[in-house]
């Protein structure tokens, strides 16, 4: 199963992918160098072992036994002082923030000068409180046993100062009890499927972007259309305004200008017969367009126009482009197959109307 | 109106399903919403099993596909809708010209805008829905109860202005968002709107302030609709949000809520993301092992989208692709196509005022696996042979960091490079195609972005960029690229469309900025139909869902439920007075769909990350809890498995390298230089490695130079300011500061044009004061102590090797009795004792004899 240096690799390789990138050399950059860290194995915490960590990483935690190595330390002054001064506040409430003013400062400026003594003052007052909370935090891990090792030089007086005289250990030390294995929780089972798998990408060879988009747009002027009473290109024309820009054919609106030939194309393609015969209300008629069939399985289609008379169903499939598809008679023989299960009884008759090429060929 | 309370082990669907009457085979007379579109699949899928044929469908929409609908269906409302593109324009507009400004001096362009426009719609968008009244929002000093602070107050102003004057504009001008449909549907709605449909079914919905209510309230009262809820916690306050308050009802509601859930539930703990994956592989592998097993009710949720490829990986691409869906929204930011225009726009980012383009940047497009994989002649190797000859060349003449687009098709050390590179690759074409080859990259890819109209013209630029990858490189054969490369063509689509589209820009950066904004916020919709196999779903997308197996991967605070809560401008106090639902009610929602979906459920896996930066849930927390009590067992960690890997602390010991006769008299022989004895220091088996074995990473071309690249620079320097003195006495007369300056403006110059930035701009500035130092501080006194004592001093050469011996003191160890080595000197200077050679060495500290010590070899 998968150790620990294959899944912190895999977690590298996933956190480089979340950045958009796929190079490998890129990600050797990634890893070497902004991604140190990506590097890092945790130890389990079940792990039979001594634990090392610093205090801070200690925090929370308690253990039965700790040493803690404690060095002498002096203030150390930073290299600059940051001062936001009072009550400033800034953003997006239309007033700009006051800022932060950026200092440096030794002892004697800081003597010269109240301001500076206060900032002076404040951060050294701010590091004796974080040093003092950070020896709490050291001194109340221990469960049973604390050793202190101190490193004392010359000049760290922190936190021997504080700490007094000299520690011993007590002579009576009782036995330490070793931490319960079983309260770390099971472990879980883990499985790596054996290999690497290819994923089958798109076959398609174009993106088509423009097509796609003008099919698009000629299904949903068609869409519009239930009865042609004014003529076609009136109709056409006032379907196509109707329709909502982000839908035009053209990817941008230079391309737009397509929309113009595609209504003409439907036009003079649907305001001949056969094809206008299906736009022309008659009696006990009913037009479904754009509308959700189901199979056997389940399996929704969408069907382009579907037209049902009282003796009979006609199923029309709205095609752009020069070339037929290859699927195209098999996906409407599917539909008669699906409108035959809804319209017993009446026969099911199927149409591939190709505007770009104006033909108009019955599928049987 | 019919409202009933469904058991999630009932299940919703089968519920909408009971109270489905076709007409024969016809359902269309039959309207379903539900809050998501994949239940529709579902109860299609169930209708076709009931009927056992073809059936023509019910109406099945989610929420907003309902209300979209309704709106240009039934209430014939024909404007043009817009998206949070065009309304971050719209309101750029209105903040330019508004008195005071939100932000005060920042937001000034489109691109800054951006961000802040869209939350700020955001906002606006749950006021129109929720039908907030302007007034309500500029009352704010009003609410005296409310912990509304100051400035807080002061902004909700600024957005009462933006909020009226928004929707003015959008009405203006025949625009429709889908706050303002759902407000205009609300308060359309009545029977008639509905004539021909006999019967509407809302289900699985769970109310919170805003516009759904508002919905949910109006229809509640039909006598054709039903609604339908499912049990789960705190349904009950839901329902009465929307005024239904039937005691029946609520005890039936809270029946099914105090009954303890049925489903085994187990809890995986995982230090990582890929432990999950590898633990969910254990849990699953029966059903792995038999995929034709797998249905549409077992589900994987991911509530953390950047899981899905780890999934996918070491999962999914194990089952045949028929036996699983995929639903979810991926982030376009995390696809390579990102990545891609992330290199693009960086190197046409990178190009000074004379439109040279910075070589790393060049460097690192060109390597992009999509632009190395163009196909010349039909084949990418031939791009890979051309693309890693232009690295040689480039890294051989590393200091040269600009180049412009023209030259370098028509250089002639690249072109010689490629012609050594593709000599012996078979059926190679000429260097001359090879060079017109880069030629047509370049104008393809990089020229097009060299000057931009506006918005709308950049996005047409990058839609051809991306076509030309996709028609002409390998990248269509990577996995997803398709998907990827549609959502990015309609998201830049859209952005060239929308109202944003005539912005122009003075500054280029702020086109590449408003790009990565707005990809940013855009995802790839994985639609995961048709519907078969096994789940792999947002958790949104479960809501509603039948699932008898459930698995949740990163089940983690920050997830579920997520840090951000609700972004908005308006403050927790501003929201609740405004009637607008807050991030407590966000979470109640979030609460009451996990419930659902562990009610419904026989078994459920829960799989969280534990590590110093990521906790359990709240809510896995709480069903542990929950488990415990029942249990009856104090100890947490026992109800938890955790994932743990082997790892072995024990670092194998170093052991010491024999050396072969080879190496021993390739050392004998070995002339040391300064980094060489300088990295035997820092590692023996480094120095093995690197001189003896003749093992160094490949060069690269980077953005800051490295140390010993700025070495060579500065010792090229000094190089040709001492030239002139070879052989020649060196007076201290004769050491010119601005001779030194002139020299470093123009080798800078040279090298990295005329306009510096950054790091450049700054080793510049250092290498000016070190040399100035080291000529006028260092040098010059030298000279004048010797010219005091009446020496000279000349250079005899800039470069020799000298040799030094080291005896040993009879013990021989591995290096053998006697060290002698050379060392090469940067110059020699006579008399050697008067000046103590010190090598000028940027960043490496200076060593002494004694660092040669013997034992230390």
């Amino acid at each position: 199963m998968a150790g620990a240096a294959l899944t912190r690799f895999l977690e590298a390789v996933k956190g480089f992918e979340g950045r958009g990138r796929n190079d490998l050399r890129e990600f050797l950059e990634f890893t070497g160098e902004e991604g140190k860290d990506a590097w890092t194995i945790d130890v389990p915490e079940t792990i039979d072992a001594v634990k090392v960590m610093t205090i801070h990483k200690a925090k929370g935690l308690g253990f039965p036994v700790v040493i803690l190595l404690l060095y002498g330390q002096q203030w150390q002054a930073p290299d600059f002082y940051l001062d936001a001064g009072e009550g400033s506040e800034g953003g997006v409430d239309g007033e700009e923030p006051s800022g932060v003013q950026v200092l440096k400062i030794n002892k004697g400026l800081a003597e010269a000068d109240e301001n500076l003594k206060r900032v002076y003052d404040e951060a050294r007052r701010r590091d004796q409180v974080n040093n003092l909370n950070t020896l709490y935090v050291a001194l109340t891990r221990a469960e049973s046993e604390l050793y202190i090792v101190g490193v004392k030089g010359p000049r760290g007086k922190f936190p021997f100062d504080l700490l007094g005289g000299e520690y011993r250990s007590s002579p009576n030390l009782p036995p330490i009890r070793r931490p319960d294995r079983e309260a770390a929780g099971e472990r879980a089972p883990l499985r790596r499927l054996a290999g690497f798998f290819d994923a089958a990408a798109d076959p398609r060879q174009s993106l088509n972007e423009e097509s796609r988009r003008r099919g698009e747009f000629a299904h949903r002027i068609l869409a519009e259309i239930e009865y042609v009473a004014a003529g076609w290109p009136a109709e056409a024309a006032a379907a196509a305004s109707r329709i909502d820009p982000r839908f035009r054919a053209g990817a941008s609106p230079e391309a737009d200008e397509d929309s113009a030939g595609l209504v003409d194309a439907i036009s003079a393609f649907f305001g001949q017969a056969p094809a206008a015969g299906f736009f022309e209300p008659r009696p006990g008629r009913r037009v479904l367009r754009e509308t959700t069939f189901c199979d056997a399985a389940g399996r929704s289609v969408r069907m382009d126009r579907v037209v049902v008379d009282p003796d009979a169903v006609h199923v029309i499939d709205f095609k752009t482009g020069r070339e037929p598809g290859l699927g195209d008679r098999e996906q409407v023989l599917g539909y008669i197959g699906i409108v035959k299960d809804v319209f017993p009884g009446r026969p099911v008759y199927g149409i591939l109307a190709y505007i770009d090429r104006a033909v108009w060929e019955p599928v049987e | 109106m019919s409202v009933g309370i469904v058991s999630p082990r009932e299940g919703l669907i089968a519920s909408v399903l009971a109270r489905l009457t076709p007409k024969g085979k016809d359902y269309s007379g039959q309207w379903v919403v539900f809050p998501e579109r994949r239940p529709g699949y579902y109860l299609r899928k169930a209708l076709a099993k009931r009927e056992g044929s073809a059936f023509l469908s019910p109406r099945i929409d989610s929420m907003d596909a309902f209300v979209d609908r309704v709106y240009r269906e039934r209430l014939g409302r024909r404007d043009k809708s817009i998206d949070a593109l065009d309304a971050a324009a719209l309101l750029f507009e209105i903040h330019r010209d508004a008195p005071g400004r939100l932000g005060g001096g920042h937001f000034l362009t489109a691109d800054q805008f951006f961000p802040l426009g869209t939350r700020l719609f955001r906002d606006l968008e749950e006021m129109a829905a929720g039908s907030v009244s302007g007034e309500a929002l500029s009352r704010s000093d009003g609410w005296s109860d409310e912990s509304v602070p100051e400035a807080a107050r002061r902004r909700l102003q600024s957005l009462s202005l933006f909020y009226e004057r928004f929707y003015e504009i959008l009405a203006g001008r025949g625009y429709s968002t889908p706050g303002s449909r759902l407000r205009d549907v609300a308060a359309a709605l009545e029977p008639g709107v509905f004539a021909d449909i006999d019967r509407i079914i809302l289900a699985g919905f769970f109310p919170i302030a805003g516009g759904e209510a508002a919905i949910l309230t109006a229809m509640a009262a039909w006598p054709n609709v039903d609604l339908l809820f499912q049990a789960g916690t705190g349904v009950g306050e839901a329902l009465d949000r929307i005024g239904i308050s039937d005691p029946g009802l609520i005890a039936e509601a809270m029946k099914v809520e105090a009954a303890p859930p049925e489903a085994v539930i187990e809890f995986v703990e995982s230090p990582d993301a890929h432990g999950q994956v590898f633990a969910l592989n254990a849990a699953m592998a029966p059903d792995l092992a038999d995929p034709a097993g797998l249905d549409e009710h077992s589900v994987i949720v991911l509530p953390a989208a950047e899981t899905l490829f780890p999934l996918h990986q070491q999962t999914l691409a194990a089952l045949p692709a028929e036996a699983y869906n995929i639903s979810i929204g991926y982030p376009l930011a995390r696809t390579p196509i990102s990545g891609f225009f992330d290199r693009l726009l960086e190197l046409v980012q990178s190009a000074d005022e004379e439109g040279r383009v910075y070589a790393p940047h060049y460097l690192r497009f060109l390597l992009h696996p999509y632009t190395k994989n163009i196909y010349l002649n039909g084949r990418a190797d031939l791009t890979r042979v051309l693309i890693h000859a232009v690295e040689d060349e480039l890294i051989a003449r590393r200091t040269r960091a600009f180049w412009s687009l023209e030259e370098l098709p028509n250089d002639a050390g690249i072109r010689a490079a490629v012609a050594e590179r593709s000599r012996g690759v078979e059926s190679a074409p000429d260097p001359a195609a090879f060079m017109a080859h880069l030629a047509s990259i370049d104008a393809a890819l990089i020229a097009p972005f060299r000057s931009i109209r506006d918005v709308r013209e950049f996005a047409s630029k990058l839609r051809a960029a991306l076509t030309f990858v996709y028609d002409h490189s390998t990248a269509r054969r990577h996995v997803f690229f398709h998907p990827y490369a549609e959502a990015f063509m309609d998201r830049l689509e859209a952005l060239g469309r929308s109202l944003l589209g005539p912005t122009v820009f003075e500054d280029q950066a702020s086109y590449f900025n408003l790009f990565r904004k707005v990809i940013a916020a855009g995802s790839v919709p994985f639609e995961g139909t048709p519907l078969r196999g096994l789940q792999v779903l947002g958790f949104w997308e479960t809501r509603g869902l039948p699932f008898r197996q459930v698995a949740i991967l990163d089940f983690n605070e920050d997830v579920l439920p997520a840090s951000q809560r609700v972004d908005s401008l308006l403050p927790f106090a501003a929201r609740r007075a405004l009637g607008l639902p807050t991030y407590r009610d966000v979470e109640r929602r979030v609460e009451y769909y996990l419930d659902t979906l562990r009610r419904g459920a026989e078994r459920v896996r829960i799989f969280y990350v534990k590590s110093k930066d990521r906790e359990p849930s709240r809510f896995v927390e709480k069903l542990i809890w929950e488990r415990q009590k029942s249990l009856r067992e104090p100890r947490a960690s026992k109800l938890v498995r955790k994932v743990r890997y082997q790892v072995a602390l024990q670092t194998p010991p170093l052991l010491p390298a024999a050396k072969s006769p080879e190496a021993a008299s390739f050392l004998r022989t070995f002339v040391y230089s300064a980094t060489a004895l300088d990295t035997y220091l820092r590692c023996p088996l480094q120095f093995h490695r690197r001189y003896v074995l003749g093992l160094r990473e490949r060069e690269e071309l980077g953005e800051e130079m490295e140390a010993k690249d700025i070495g060579s620079f500065v010792h090229s320097i000094l190089e040709e300011y001492f030239g002139r003195f070879v052989g020649r006495r060196l007076r201290a007369a004769a050491l010119d500061a601005a001779a030194m300056e002139a020299l470093i403006d123009r080798r800078f110059a040279e090298s990295f044009g005329p306009d510096l930035s950054g790091g450049l701009y700054l080793m510049k500035r250092q290498t000016r004061a070190h040399l100035l130092e080291f000529l006028t501080g260092y040098q010059k006194p030298i000279l004048d102590g010797l010219e005091a004592a009446g020496k000279d001093l000349r250079i005899p050469s800039q470069d020799r090797i000298c040799d030094f011996v080291v005896p040993s003191p009879g013990e021989a160890r591995a290096w053998g009795p006697v060290f002698r080595r050379g060392l090469s000197s940067d110059r020699q200077v006579r008399p050697a004792r008067a000046a103590r050679r010190r090598p000028f060495r940027p960043g490496l500290q200076d060593f002494g004899p004694d660092d040669l010590s013997r034992d230390r070899f």
